[in-house]
């Protein structure tokens, strides 16, 4: 057993109160006339004893209700049989990585980690302390009504986050919540390459959720790259893609459609690279995007690129 | 002068108010709160209300005539004169009892009031004491005895006799008695046997002995007296005269409790030991009643707040079995 707060502990001093109004209350100053006085000396003769050992008992009973009353406002924590739990310190690691935007039997991945944060941040008791900390970043405490608002607020992040530094922190967080018990509960979609190390934990226990899904199909544009970085007024698009059968691919430049077709099956492991020529119809950095049909998962079906163009030539205005 | 030293002045309209109930008897002075009732006259206006409510409330006449008329058989005590005894069912039923008359001849009663400082007191402010009580209530009976043309006397005592009226039915005896009972409190300490001793000496043939006391003493020696006083043919009625402070143990926080006698000091906390001492009182008054009982004693217990009639109709209900010829 340990106190949440063991300072309060030297209020246990209290208790020599009650012993102290036993021991003085001998001392009685007020003083009655009384003729039956003798009926009373009886009465002390007959039940001396039995009122000493009740005296005592109550003194003890006294002492008993201060000293509880100083170790309830002591805050003790234990390990106890049955309902509940004990006052724990839980850091709640969420993966908020693009994977998690992941579309599953018509639901994200992400939401799935979002109700699974959720049901740990109800089941949190005033006692408890918590924080929230994301792949991406961000870092939250505060009790289980308001974690759960911040968690709702989520949305998966447009990058792979850091979910290894994310634990070094909540390992951190959760050893400044002694004496409670340490807790890290971590929620990701699993991906492989979340974790780029081992993170060391200690003895601190790590509950980590997983939702067992089936991985959908990705259709994904791995990178982009331009050539030469500066049109004048044309170039080149590198595009590197993976399907598990053939996709439709497009080349945007801001809303202009620049170059379109379809390529070849390709994994995952081993995209197809494909060379598209464009002309720009502007000058300046111009925003382009390289788009799939998208998929489930629709985090990687588009990716972003910019250009600086010099010169542009009416013929391309014209196509 | 007139009663309780109230004005004279007749133009005081007031003050005329006030003296209303004190020229105004009640008609039940008997069933009145005795402090009240005490507060209204002295002792001779307020016994004579007392009796005057107390004979209203009867339902015999106090006037018997002079037959001797049978009443009642009890067993037979030792002490009992044998000429009552019933021979008739002593030889039929070999069961030894004694007949008991209703007889209205002149008799003699000694009334011994304790007038020691443990009686002087009052667990009331608004309560008579205990010696008030006893006094206003001995007033009343010695009343109702000369108004039958019964002898009667009183003895004050409190450690030593303090004042001794030989009993007579003579006119102006009632305001002898008024004048003893109305004394003030004697000593400290209590010694009842001389005065159970003189009271019996004093009534010359079997009579009667009424002891009026809070019975704060040792009881083996006043039960062995009133062993001696029985033996002597009188009856002997037992007036136990209680505070209820006493009976029931005074409210209040913590305190050293002095007996004003003895001047013993004990230190209690009323609520913790209240129960304990009301049964050990139950304990000893229960006691005093066995006892007294066992010298063929009658006993009564009387309350201060009690109104005098109750207490006097116990008395004349225990006299009335040992055949003292009261109403």
């Amino acid at each position: 057993m340990t106190f949440l707060a063991p300072f309060l502990l030297g209020l246990a001093a209290f208790a020599g109160v009650p012993l102290l109004v036993h021991l003085l209350r001998r001392r009685v100053t007020r003083r009655v006339e009384f003729p039956a006085v003798r009926f009373l000396m009886q009465t002390e003769r007959e039940h001396s004893r039995e009122r000493a050992v009740r005296n005592r008992l109550l003194l003890l009973l006294r002492l008993i209700a201060v000293l509880a009353l100083v170790a309830a406002a002591a805050r003790p924590i234990a390990q106890l049989g049955g309902a509940g739990h004990p006052p724990i310190a839980v850091a709640i690691v969420l993966d908020q990585s693009m994977s998690t935007s992941a579309v599953v039997d018509g639901r994200t991945v992400f939401s799935r980690l979002q109700a699974g944060a959720r049901d740990v941040a109800e089941q949190l008791t005033p006692d408890d302390r918590a924080w929230l900390v994301t792949s991406a970043g961000r870092v939250s405490a505060g009790g289980g009504a308001s974690l759960a608002a911040q968690i709702d607020a989520l949305q998966p992040s447009a990058g792979r986050g850091d979910l290894d530094g994310a634990l070094r922190r909540a390992r951190a967080l959760v050893d400044a919540g002694a004496p409670r018990t340490p807790v890290i509960v971590v929620l990701s979609d699993g991906q492989h390459s979340a974790l780029d190390s081992l993170v060391a934990v200690g003895d601190v226990p790590v509950i980590v959720h997983v939702p067992e899904l089936s991985v959908p199909e990705n259709r994904a544009v791995h990178a982009v790259e331009v050539e030469p970085s500066r049109w004048v007024p044309g170039g080149r698009v590198k595009v590197t893609i993976s399907a598990p059968d053939s996709v439709a691919w497009r080349v945007l430049l801001g809303e202009r459609t620049v170059s379109r077709g379809t390529a070849g099956p390709a994994p995952f492991a081993a995209p197809g690279t494909l060379e598209v020529p464009a002309q720009a119809e502007d000058t300046g950095w111009l925003a382009g995007r390289v788009e799939v049909d998208a998929d489930d998962f629709a985090g990687n079906d588009t990716r972003a690129f910019a250009v600086l163009c010099l010169l542009y030539t009416s013929d391309a205005a014209d196509e | 002068m007139r009663p309780n030293g109230l004005p004279s002045d007749p133009l005081d309209s007031t003050l005329r108010y006030a003296t209303i109930p004190v020229l105004m008897p009640p008609s039940r002075a008997d069933l009145l709160d005795p402090s009240a009732l005490a507060a209204l006259g002295h002792l001779e206006l307020v016994a004579r209300w007392v009796v005057d409510g107390f004979l209203t409330g009867l339902h015999r006449s106090p006037r018997k005539g002079f037959s001797v008329e049978f009443a009642e058989h009890r067993p037979y005590q030792p002490g009992d004169d044998l000429r009552y005894l019933d021979w008739r069912i002593a030889a039929r039923a070999d069961r030894w009892v004694v007949k008991q008359f209703e007889e209205e001849t002149n008799t003699r009663a000694m009334l011994v009031l304790d007038v020691s400082a443990s009686m002087n007191w009052t667990g009331l402010s608004t309560r008579l004491t205990k010696l008030a009580y006893a006094e206003h209530m001995l007033g009343a009976l010695a009343l109702l005895l000369l108004r039958q043309r019964d002898a009667v006397g009183v003895v004050r005592a409190d450690d030593s006799l303090r004042s001794v009226v030989p009993p007579s039915s003579r006119s102006g005896q009632w305001f002898r008695l008024a004048a003893s009972l109305s004394q003030a409190a004697g000593g400290a300490g209590s010694d009842l046997v001389p005065a159970l001793a003189q009271a019996a000496h004093l009534v010359r043939r079997p009579g009667f002995v009424v002891l009026v006391s809070d019975l704060l003493v040792d009881p083996a020696p006043v039960i062995e007296q009133l062993r001696t006083v029985r033996a002597r043919g009188h009856e002997v009625l037992v007036l136990h005269v209680l505070d209820p402070a006493e009976r029931d143990f005074p409210e209040g926080a913590e305190a050293v409790f002095t007996d004003p006698e003895s001047g013993i000091s004990v230190p209690a906390t009323p609520s913790e030991i209240r129960a304990e001492y009301q049964e050990t009182v139950r304990q000893a008054l229960e006691s005093w009643r066995t006892g007294l009982l066992q010298v063929g004693a009658r006993y009564a217990l009387a309350m201060t707040d009690q109104p005098f009639g109750q207490p006097l109709r116990a008395l004349v209900r225990a006299a009335g079995r040992g055949g003292m010829p009261i109403a």
